[in-house]
């Protein structure tokens, strides 16, 4: 059952005022009609993408900071967190700085300045990072994009790329570009990438270079 | 005779001289091991493998190891994971030193220190000669032991050749020839042609005696020796054929190069 943390007590200071923030220069010059009915408007689509996460079959909880409506109309949320769990029932969290739906598909969720963490059994701790990304909260699959880095604590992996794609309820990853990967034991360059498992199995893609244990001559 | 008994000895002496120079151990390299692959290099972390596919490489110091596919192996569980074992198929190739070699597989075990480079026509070469294998050319460094198995062959640069059913060569500690073991239609011939058969051969270097045992034959030119047992001693310069204990006779025929 997907559950909305409760933000009402605790953010309706920060989140009520900025209902009005939209465009606030242009506001003063607009009728209270318009007004009223941009206010509607944001309402319904907040309350269409509370359905998406309430319709969610996920275990989705959300907290955030604010909420704002941008210029299109579509929401746009402040210091997001995301919790849920895979099909696995691996737990994971996203975190960023700011989400907006996806005008196309309202369980696509485009994440800016992000990181997350997945739990999964033997390989522990995931973490993820990125510029930018997206979420989609049925399929759990992210696309993670600029400044990628993902670490694996059971091995202390640390990934390094620039694009990813990631199918978080099979634990598989895909990156399309040049990667970077460290470990305590090894450096491992490829030009792209293809995990799976959470990192079980790891397939370096083209001219690939792996440097392997430690230089023991210094 | 003498002179052919010295050349013969001496061949294997010389030529495995230059094979001692793979005891160049992987292990004795302390840099890391580096794998590089044309079309992708897999990682499985939970059997402990590395796959390079395409034009694969695998180095660490002077030794390098190139095939169309390399495997390399630890232990998934260790902390360490250093590389243990590493099998080369298709277009094997190595380099160790001043040594290259080439196959159609090779398996290096590096906790046992143990090369084994298949057939047909495995090879390895040093600036002393070629060393080749239909079967296998094992080096056992742990104990001191180099094989060359079903029709090995051993041909110096100077165009001396010994070959064997089996080549069997053991090295001391310190890495130096011991004792050269050939058995199985030995044959051996010099560069001016002089050749010699048996069953079986061997030169044990701390004495500085050969012997050709079994159905030997000398041939130089149109003259031909036979009997059953040769011995040559370096250090003394004294050779002898002699013949069977049963028959007790030497036979031959001498034809003089006029």
């Amino acid at each position: 059952m997907t559950k909305v943390s409760d933000t009402s007590s605790k953010k309706a200071a920060i989140f009520a005022p900025k209902l009005a923030l939209p465009t606030p220069t242009k506001a003063r010059g607009l009728r209270l009609s318009v007004v009223i009915g941009g206010l509607a408007g944001f309402a319904s689509a907040f309350l269409m993408l509370w359905v998406v996460f309430f319709q969610s079959d996920n275990n989705i909880a959300i907290e955030l900071s604010s909420v704002s409506a941008t210029s299109e109309g579509r929401l746009e949320l402040q210091g997001l967190s995301y919790r849920g769990k895979t099909k696995s029932g691996d737990p994971y969290i996203f975190n960023a700085d700011k989400a907006s739906e996806d005008a196309n598909n309202a369980n696509i969720v485009h994440l800016s300045v992000l990181d997350g963490e997945i739990t999964n059994g033997e390989n522990g701790q995931i973490t993820l990072t990125s510029n930018k990304g997206q979420f989609d909260q049925v399929k759990n699959f992210v696309m993670l994009e600029g400044n990628v880095i993902i670490t694996q604590s059971a091995r202390a992996l640390t990934f390094k790329t620039n694009k990813l794609d990631g199918d978080l309820n099979e634990g598989n990853f895909d990156a399309p570009q040049a990667v970077d990967l460290t470990s305590p034991t090894s450096h491992i360059t490829a030009e792209a990438m293809r995990v799976t498992a959470f990192g079980d199995r790891i397939v370096f893609i083209g001219k690939s270079h792996a440097i392997i244990g430690e230089d023991k001559t210094s | 005779m003498k002179q052919l008994f010295k050349a013969v000895t001496g061949f294997g002496i010389t030529s495995l001289g230059g094979l001692v120079a793979i005891s160049m151990s992987w292990q004795a390299f302390a840099a890391p091991l580096e794998i590089s692959a044309a079309k992708e290099l897999i990682w499985d972390q939970t059997k402990g493998v590395y796959e390079a596919h395409g034009d694969a490489k695998a180095s660490r110091g002077a030794q390098a190891i190139s095939a169309d596919l390399l495997t390399a192996f630890y232990d998934a569980n260790s902390d360490s994971q250093d590389v243990t074992r590493i099998i080369a198929t298709t277009k094997v190739s190595f380099e160790d030193g001043g040594l290259n070699g080439s196959g159609a597989r090779l398996d290096y075990n590096v906790a046992k220190d143990f090369y084994e480079l298949d057939g047909p026509n495995a090879r390895i070469v040093s600036k002393d000669g070629t060393a080749r294998a239909q079967k296998t050319l094992s080096f056992d460094r742990a104990a001191g032991i180099i094989i060359a198995d079903q029709k090995g062959e051993i041909t110096l640069a100077d165009g001396r050749l010994l070959q064997g059913d089996s080549i069997t060569i053991t090295l001391t500690k310190a890495e130096e020839i011991q004792t050269v073991t050939a058995t199985g239609n030995v044959y051996v011939r010099q560069q001016d042609g002089k050749e010699a058969y048996s069953e079986n051969g061997t030169y044990d270097a701390q004495t500085g005696k050969a012997l050709l045992t079994g159905a030997v034959k000398i041939i130089d030119g149109e003259s031909v020796l036979n009997g059953q047992k040769a011995e040559i001693d370096f250090n003394k310069g004294i050779s002898r054929l002699l013949a069977d204990e049963g028959s007790g006779r030497v036979s031959g025929t001498l034809t003089s190069s006029n």
